[in-house]
């Protein structure tokens, strides 16, 4: 909540409300990813507004064999991506540079994995308390 | 009354939009250069300068506290408007952490005499804080915190009034008194005064004995023997997560906890809590994060309102629910290998990717300097939609320990999800109008005492309605396995997460045998599960008790992985028997099948597994809510029923059609995988 405050407060419009309410419907899209080689298909919920913020989102991407800097930087180059970071796990975090959409990106990484073991589109997740 | 309006531009130290009163001043007040407040760098609008005279710091420059305190003091500061306080500087100051608006001054990590941190080892920290008023009029003070020693070793309970004596030296009480207000009641069992925690005769789930387990709900159990708490009484006169001085870290993955609570702030470790993925205040603005960690930790004896499972352990917190990107819940389930267990009171339904559990094997492997965090998770509340804990791969892998919810009448509560990967149960209660809940913390001031809001309701003496009764759902379970399991590690520190495990299955309480019993299951190896209670209450006590007694660590994990390959039609509402068949023999821990089929409404399937020992158990029951051909790519249920037996000979999986709707499909392929040892 007062990081949504900071943000009105900043943009100087406290006590606005939208008046759109077709932009707030939410489009589900089913996307295909790899997990461990196996394709399933995960649920990606957004709003119009959000369409192209989603388009450009990155991904989290283990493979199946140990990459040297040369191969990731190799990676990076054929598919529009740049490495934002390693994480504990093994999995690479990438940003997307290429003009094709994130949609685009992960088709082409279920038809060419590309030593991908395990991708999904870097977007948040939506755990609900239980 | 003057009224006046402040519009503050970003990276102001307050807002304060539309204060009501009589006139109609507005107010400018430039905070005046220096080069050491970055932080209010605000600029309000102001026709009239209201004051020009700086607050006036009243506390102490120079303090005194023995190690393995959190709370330091209150900086206090005179003025006639609101005063903020922050730290500026001084040698130390990344350690400390201050609340902005009451000034109360807390370690991040908490000192440790023998460990100093300071900048030249001397124990004695330096600080310099700021006390700014609301027109931007500041004052500045040094400040010497000087930690002293404490013995903190272990030496039990010398006086019996379930405090242990180190805890009683931290707490500057009499360990050779056990009744040091001479009011009848031993000191570790008080409910009111200095060191009385208010509201814990209302925590049945600690203590039944004439507890009063009504929670105001009307249902109430006074007097009934139920048998129905967690057993860690008995525990309290030795461990309570203090740990010599090194406290068992316990992490609150979720909405958020409220750092500066009353109840928890004490035991709220700061340099390893995270603000979505930075080390940093964990408050969030939703209240299910701080009621998870009350249960867990919030503090005992300090005359506030409630006990936690674990009283003197940390808490890190994380408010990952709010803003949840999987590098974030990444970082908070690997990053620091002194955090003993991870609770997660969330999840999602019907989730089948496997990057997770990844994430948690790196913690099991690193984790706890190499002997594995330990990650509870609740089972899902979905059983009145048929929801199963195997619909969700976070659970039905062999990490965590999924954790069902149990009513205080020791049956599963109505929303409790069941499932063959089930682990153990904790208390929760099913709704507070209906059957005692769980007391706990909730954000300050965020409950009720006069009304019905659902989870937030409180008892009438919680003036300040800090606290709530009603916490329920697999959420609130899942810490109360969390918590025991922190006193289990303070016990038993060397224990592997196979041998959490392994010990808490082995010790759990069989319960509720006799009302449903059909969902029990005796195994080969004499352990008795079951889908509704995994293999039963989480027993701390019987958990300690057998790791202090000549317990021998799990050897190495092994793994056998079968894949069969069938191509056979399974026929409308008809079963069929599918043998795999393994050679190879190990003791088991865990069990996974997954199972590949074409039926376009797989939720018409009950599954079974049978493993060659002849334990049997559901995996899956049909009528889940889910439609589609969700097994088409292969679906992996998971089980726990077969623990301790062998894994070789003849595994049988039975599926059943159950619906004669004309759909059909073929099992191309059953792969089974075994972990043991």
């Amino acid at each position: 909540m007062k990081k949504i405050w900071i943000l009105l407060i900043g943009l100087g419009i406290v006590g606005c409300a939208m008046d759109d309410s077709t932009s707030m419907q939410l489009i589900h899209k089913k996307v295909s990813v790899l997990d461990k080689g196996i394709i399933r298909n995960i649920n990606v919920s957004y709003t119009k507004e959000e369409q192209s913020q989603i388009e450009n989102k990155g991904f989290i991407i283990k493979f199946d064999k140990a990459m040297s800097e040369e191969e990731i930087k190799t990676f990076e180059n054929t598919n529009g991506l740049k490495l934002k970071k390693k994480l504990h796990s093994g999995y690479y975090i990438f940003e997307k540079t290429t003009q094709s959409s994130m949609f685009e990106v992960l088709d082409n990484f279920i038809k060419h994995p590309q030593h991908i073991s395990t991708v999904r589109p870097n977007i948040k997740l939506q755990m609900k308390p239980y | 009354m003057k009224k006046i309006v402040y519009i503050c531009t970003i990276g102001a130290s307050w807002i304060l939009l539309g204060c009501s009163g009589g006139g109609s001043v507005s107010a400018t007040s430039t905070a005046s250069n220096d080069t050491n407040t970055s932080e209010d760098t605000n600029t309000s609008t102001n026709e009239e300068i209201q004051d020009v005279t700086p607050p006036v710091i009243i506390s102490a420059d120079n303090v005194s506290i023995p190690e393995n305190h959190t709370q330091i003091m209150n900086i206090v500061a005179t003025d006639e408007s609101i005063v903020r306080y922050y730290i500026v500087g001084g040698d130390d100051a990344s350690l400390f952490h201050v609340s902005y608006k009451k000034g109360t001054l807390v370690w991040k990590i908490g000192a440790d005499y023998e460990n100093a941190l300071d900048k030249d080892r001397d124990n004695v920290y330096q600080i310099r804080v700021k006390a700014v008023d609301i027109y931007g009029n500041r004052a500045y003070q040094d400040i010497n915190i000087t930690v002293t020693d404490i013995n903190e070793s272990n030496s039990g309970d010398t006086d019996d009034d379930g405090i242990p004596d180190n805890i009683e030296v931290l707490l500057d009480m009499n360990s050779s008194n056990d009744d040091q207000d001479n009011n009848g009641i031993v000191d570790g069992r008080q409910s009111s005064g200095d060191i009385g925690d208010q509201f814990f005769n209302m925590q049945w789930h600690l203590w039944d004995y004439e507890a009063r387990a009504t929670n105001n709900s009307g249902v109430d159990t006074k007097g009934i023997e139920f048998e129905t708490d967690l057993n860690v009484m008995d525990i309290y006169h030795k461990y309570m997560g203090y740990n010599e001085g090194d406290p068992i870290i316990v992490q609150v993955v979720d909405t958020g906890v409220d750092a500066d609570h009353e109840d928890l702030i004490e035991n709220m470790d700061l340099s390893r809590s995270y603000d979505g993925n930075k080390v940093g205040d964990p408050s969030g603005y939703g209240v299910h994060g701080t009621m998870v960690a009350g249960i867990m930790a919030s503090r005992a004896f300090n005359g506030k309102g409630v006990r936690g499972i674990a009283p003197f352990a940390r808490i890190a917190g994380s408010n990952w629910l709010e803003d949840q990107t999987v590098e974030a819940l990444e970082l908070a389930w690997t990053e620091d290998e002194k955090i003993a267990i991870t609770n997660n009171s969330w999840g999602a339904y019907q989730m089948s990717e496997t990057i997770f559990e990844d994430f948690m094997e790196y913690g099991v492997t690193h984790g706890r300097e190499g002997k594995g965090r330990i990650y509870t998770f609740a089972a899902g509340n979905s059983r009145g939609d048929h929801g199963d804990a195997n619909l969700e791969y976070m659970l039905s892998n062999r990490f965590p320990i999924v954790v069902a919810a149990l009513k205080n009448d020791n049956t599963y509560a109505s929303y409790s999800n069941p499932g063959s990967n089930l682990w153990v149960s904790g208390y929760s209660g099913d709704y507070y109008q209906t059957t005692p809940t769980i007391g706990t913390t909730t954000i300050m001031g965020r409950s009720t005492n006069s009304g019905d809001i659902n989870t937030q309701t409180t008892w009438s003496e919680d003036t300040k309605e800090n606290y709530t009764f009603a916490m329920n759902g697999t959420s609130s379970a899942a810490p109360t396995v969390a918590g025991s399991i922190a006193l289990v590690l303070e016990a038993c520190p060397d224990l592997n997460w196979r041998d959490v495990k392994y010990i808490a299955a082995k010790t759990a309480k069989k319960i509720d045998d006799e009302t449903d019993s059909n969902n029990w299951v005796v195994n080969s190896a004499g352990f008795h599960h079951s889908i509704d209670y995994g293999f039963g209450r989480i027993d701390a006590k019987a958990m300690i008790d057998e790791c202090t007694n000549g317990y021998t660590n799990l050897p190495d994990e092994l793994n056998i992985t079968v894949s069969k390959t069938f191509n056979e039609l399974v026929e409308d509402n008809k079963s069929k028997d599918f043998i795999v068949s393994v050679d190879e023999n190990i003791t088991i821990e865990w069990v996974e099948v997954t199972i590949t089929n074409d039926h376009v409404r797989a939720s018409e399937y009950e599954i079974n597994l049978t493993s060659p020992s002849n334990t049997k158990t559901v995996l899956i029951k049909p009528g889940v809510e889910t439609s589609g051909s969700w097994m088409s790519g292969g679906w992996r249920f998971a089980t726990a029923a077969m623990l301790g037996e062998g894994s070789k000979g003849d595994w049988n999986i039975t599926i059943s059609d159950t619906n004669d709707s004309g759909d059909t499909g073929t099992v191309s392929n059953i792969n089974i995988n075994i972990y043991g040892h």
